[in-house]
């Protein structure tokens, strides 16, 4: 019998006039101590699923939900408030996302596992009793010194530590089934692996069925047994893990294998993108809801919602097409067109690349103050004695995780900090002594694309004047004409112009930033971490704009990210940073086959390397 | 922890100094010659003159400001020039009844304005949050020295449960001194419980949105640990950081009200003294009332550290 059996759920929240139809018609079953992978984009209604099988939704009139959701038999849509506290924690638990937000800030690690683990015992325990059980909560999740853990409040642990806690908090009451939502996706690539491990082991150990909630393909194959599939609301494929990922039935499923980017692809080369956006779930297209996007879409899939339908034994997929025996397998989705008209061959690889940036022994100290009068008292070394070339039209990937310096050293080549050490040149200028007109120079040609797109957009501002505004500080003419060029450069249409950034997706909005950072053709744009925030179908839209924009106008990147998948499809040079400082530095074939230093290997080794095809 | 307040300390001397130099300042610009005020208008020049001498007026304003300081400095905040009583013999019988009317009204307003903002955060949207909040609005609206007026009509001349004016030593008689304390205590804490609830339904219902918020349900605990430990602990930063600002508001607010009901507070001390010149009371009145005001927020800062463990105020 099935431990978690979820028929037609149907969840809405209505905001004003507007009913988004988050979930729609969903069908799960999860057995006990099975592993079930709840795959899809942000917005496809995942997260959603997950909180509703806790109750955890918000109150209606917001949010509604209907259907059943049926836990060893019982349905837990319609329980009271007293009834549901007992199988939150108790029977079913969850793991969020982010353990920095996700734990209280103010109280002890102690203090929150001991308040979970009472909640679900009969009576009032004495405190070593609770205590007891919270150290064991804390080893079975794999955290070291456990006692000494029960004192220290969430900040005095690091990422990873965090996780753990917050996983000790959710199995401290032994619960059947543990749904973890993106449990590594807010977490250094180095640690994603041991937690997903640590996921494994727990399963097994204490014979607990795991719901993994997930956008990462390559966790969904390691670590599931089967997969659901999600796309705006509703489940389009869903079935053995290795099955679905080799042999997927669905265009989407195929299409979200392809854009993933590798650390095993060919070197700078475009990625398969899924064109458009994903649908506004206030206003559903007609018919499947994937059609617009569908490479494979024929007229009957814009007019008729495809029905899940077996597709051998435990599979099920959505799809009109395939339905009536057109193979998708093995026929990768076709590789998008470029935006620009120009063809790639107008490149010139050939002439040789001559230095544009370079950092020379750059060290960044950021002061700890201290003491009376607030003297220095001792610093912080962000950046570490870093020499780095920048090569006009290449793209140096810096790669590191979180703290690793990155960031800061690009802001010393945007003036944005000063090093405290060394040199920073962009074609011959020293950037932190620049004055007049190479100063203008300078904040001409070097130009920047943040991380995310809703908050380096302002709100308040129509994209004719977010565009504008570089090409007015700089005394350009702003002729809508060439605003509208600048969108199409993109692959936005002119009648953006007029609207507010609120009006545009995740990827739509990174799009008008790289709008903005090429207004004034610039030489050199700094990515930190530019598609970071996206999902990995737009995420391959961005990195293919960002390669073609390269290919036509000879820019350069300094690509800063966490992700060596990423940067495979537009780096030529990587150097990977940890601790401040450079520990490998060379062409990216060379970085990619044959990492020398360990911190890479080890980057490598947690980097997505293949998701479907050699299962 | 010593380092920041020593540093807290050493900012506190420098903002008296330039309050004491202000404050001296301004009151020298009082129009009016104290002279007038303290013999009449009947007085010869010579007697006045006998009087500014006496006073140490007709010195230089520097000289007449460094003998204050130095004065002050030695622990004696002078003679008041009406009565010759030392200012701080007239300031030990006043003080203890603005100590009582701000405390009253600072606890009262955080016992109403703390849970009516829970509550109006937990009942979100809900009629009584539409109530809670209103009340706090016309709270905020009504200034003191007009809410005090109209509470002496309707309670104590109309309904006549509470004497209008006066007052009476808690030493004397408990009882009479708190009723004679109730009306004045609600008009200077009318404003500060309305800033107070509202802070405090603004950070609850921020808190209640919290992932940590989240997990707390997830893991199963009830609803009244929830909101009264996982959600209240954090909402309550904000809170006293308001409320810590709220004490200067509220000690300004004394000096309306002790003058509306003839309490024989600080307040209406310095007004007396203003009107009749008596400027080394006025002085020394307001001095402590600055240093009182920069303690409290000393201390507020203080418990915002006990309170946040992520707050540390000697970095390593």
């Amino acid at each position: 019998m099935s431990l978690l059996e979820i028929e037609n759920l149907n969840v809405q929240f209505s905001t004003g006039k507007r009913t988004v139809h988050a979930v729609s018609g969903v069908d799960l079953r999860v057995r006990a101590g099975e592993s079930l992978a709840l795959v899809g984009e942000s917005g496809s209604g995942k997260t959603v699923t997950a909180l509703s099988i806790l109750g955890l939704t918000p109150p209606a009139p917001t949010c509604r939900v209907g259907g059943e959701i049926r836990f060893s038999g019982q349905n837990l849509l319609g329980l009271s408030e007293s009834r549901l506290k007992a199988v939150r924690g108790g029977e079913v638990a969850m793991v969020f996302q982010d353990p920095t937000s996700a734990l209280n800030p103010l109280l002890t690690v102690g203090t929150q596992i001991t308040d979970a683990v009472q909640s679900h015992l009969p009576g009032r325990r004495r405190r070593d009793e609770l205590r007891g059980r919270a150290v064991e909560a804390l080893e079975l999740a794999a955290l070291d010194k456990p006692l000494e853990r029960l004192r220290q409040y969430p900040h005095q642990l690091s990422g990873g530590m965090r996780q753990r806690a917050a996983i000790a908090l959710a199995i401290a009451a032994r619960p059947r089934l543990l749904i973890a939502d993106e449990p590594t996706t807010a977490l250094d690539v180095t640690v994603q692996g041991e937690i997903m491990e640590t996921l494994g082991r727990l399963r097994r150990e204490l014979d607990m069925a795991l719901v993994l909630v997930t956008h990462d393909l390559g966790v969904v194959a390691e670590h599931s047994d089967r997969t659901a599939v999600m796309y705006a609301g509703r489940i389009v494929e869903q079935g053995p893990t290795q099955q679905v990922l080799a042999n997927p039935q669905m265009p989407y499923t195929r299409a979200l294998l392809d854009a993933t980017p590798l650390v095993g692809a060919p070197p700078k080369e475009r990625l398969r993108a899924i064109g458009g956006a994903p649908p506004d779930l206030a206003d559903l297209p007609e018919g499947c809801a994937f059609s617009p996007r569908c490479p494979y879409a024929i007229d009957i899939c814009r007019t008729t919602v495809p029905e899940l339908t077996r597709r051998g034994p435990d599979r099920v997929a959505a799809c009109i097409r395939t339905d009536n025996g057109l193979v998708i397998n093995g026929t990768k989705s076709p590789i998008p067109a470029s935006f620009s008209t120009v063809s790639k061959s107008s490149v010139n690889p050939a002439s040789s690349p001559k230095v544009l940036a370079r950092f020379t022994d750059v060290a960044l100290h950021y002061p700890v103050r201290g003491g009376l009068l607030g003297r220095k008292t001792g610093y912080v070394p962000a950046v570490d004695g870093v020499s780095l070339d920048v090569y006009s039209g290449n793209t140096l990937a810096v790669v590191g995780e979180s703290g690793s310096g990155k960031t800061s050293l690009s802001r010393t080549l945007l003036r944005l900090e000063k090093p405290t050490a060394g040199l920073v040149t962009y074609d011959g200028i020293d950037v932190s002594q620049a004055r007049g007109r190479d100063l203008a120079r300078l904040q001409r040609e070097v130009q920047v694309v943040f991380q995310s797109p809703y908050a380096s957009l302002d709100p308040r501002m129509t994209i004719q004047r977010i565009l504008a505004e570089p090409l007015r500080v700089h005394g350009e003419p702003v002729e809508r004409d060439r605003l509208a060029r600048l969108l199409e450069s993109v692959g936005l249409g002119e009648d953006a112009l007029d609207r507010y950034p609120a009006a545009f997706s995740g990827g739509q909005r990174q799009r008008i930033a790289i709008a903005r950072a090429v207004s004034l053709r610039p030489r050199l744009i700094v990515c930190d971490e530019a598609v970071s925030a996206l999902d990995v179908s737009v995420q391959a839209q961005v990195l293919n704009l960002l390669g073609d924009l390269q290919a036509e106008h000879g820019i350069a990147y300094l690509f800063i990210t966490h992700d060596l998948g990423v940067v495979r499809s537009v780096a030529d040079e990587v150097a990977v940073m940890q601790a401040g400082q450079v520990v490998e530095y060379g062409p990216a074939e060379r970085v990619y086959a044959q990492p020398k230093h360990n911190y890479t290997r080890e980057l490598l080794a947690n980097a997505p390397r293949q998701t479907a095809g050699a299962l | 922890m010593t380092g920041f307040i020593l540093r807290r300390v050493v900012q506190l001397v420098i903002v008296l100094a330039i309050v004491s130099v202000a404050l001296f300042l301004l009151l020298r610009l009082l129009p009016g010659d104290p002279t007038t005020t303290i013999l009449g208008t009947e007085a010869t020049h010579e007697q006045r003159e006998i009087l500014r001498a006496e006073l140490g007026l007709d010195q230089p304003l520097i000289v007449q400001f460094g003998q204050w300081i130095l004065s002050v400095f030695n622990g004696d905040l002078g003679e008041s020039w009406i009565t010759g009583e030392p200012v701080s013999a007239v300031m030990s019988d006043r003080l203890p009844v603005t100590v009582q009317l701000g405390v009253m009204s600072l606890l009262g307003a955080l016992l109403i304005g703390v849970p009516a903002g829970v509550l109006a955060a937990v009942r979100r949207r809900s009629t009584l949050d539409t109530a809670l909040t209103g009340a706090g609005v016309f709270f905020l609206a009504i200034p003191n020295f007009f809410l005090g007026p109209l509470l002496v009509l309707l309670f104590a001349l109309s309904l006549g449960w509470a004497p209008p004016s006066g007052f009476v030593n808690f030493t004397d008689d408990p009882i009479a001194n708190l009723i004679h304390m109730v009306l004045p205590a609600v008009t200077v804490g009318s404003m500060v419980v309305a800033v107070v609830m509202r802070q405090a339904r603004g950070a609850m219902l921020d808190s209640l949105g919290g992932d940590y918020i989240r997990t707390a349900k997830a893991t199963g605990l009830s609803r009244g640990r929830v909101v009264m430990v996982y959600a209240l602990r954090n909402a309550l930063l904000p809170v006293i950081t308001v409320t810590g600002l709220q004490v200067g508001a509220l000690l300004s607010g004394t000096i309306v009200t002790e003058t509306i009901f003839t309490l024989p507070g600080m307040g209406s001390l310095i007004v007396n003294s203003i009107f009749s010149r008596d400027l080394p009371v006025v002085q020394g009145a307001v001095l402590l009332i600055v240093v009182a005001v920069l303690l409290i927020n000393l201390v507020t800062d203080l418990i915002y550290a006990w309170l946040d463990p992520r707050i540390v105020y000697d970095a390593a």
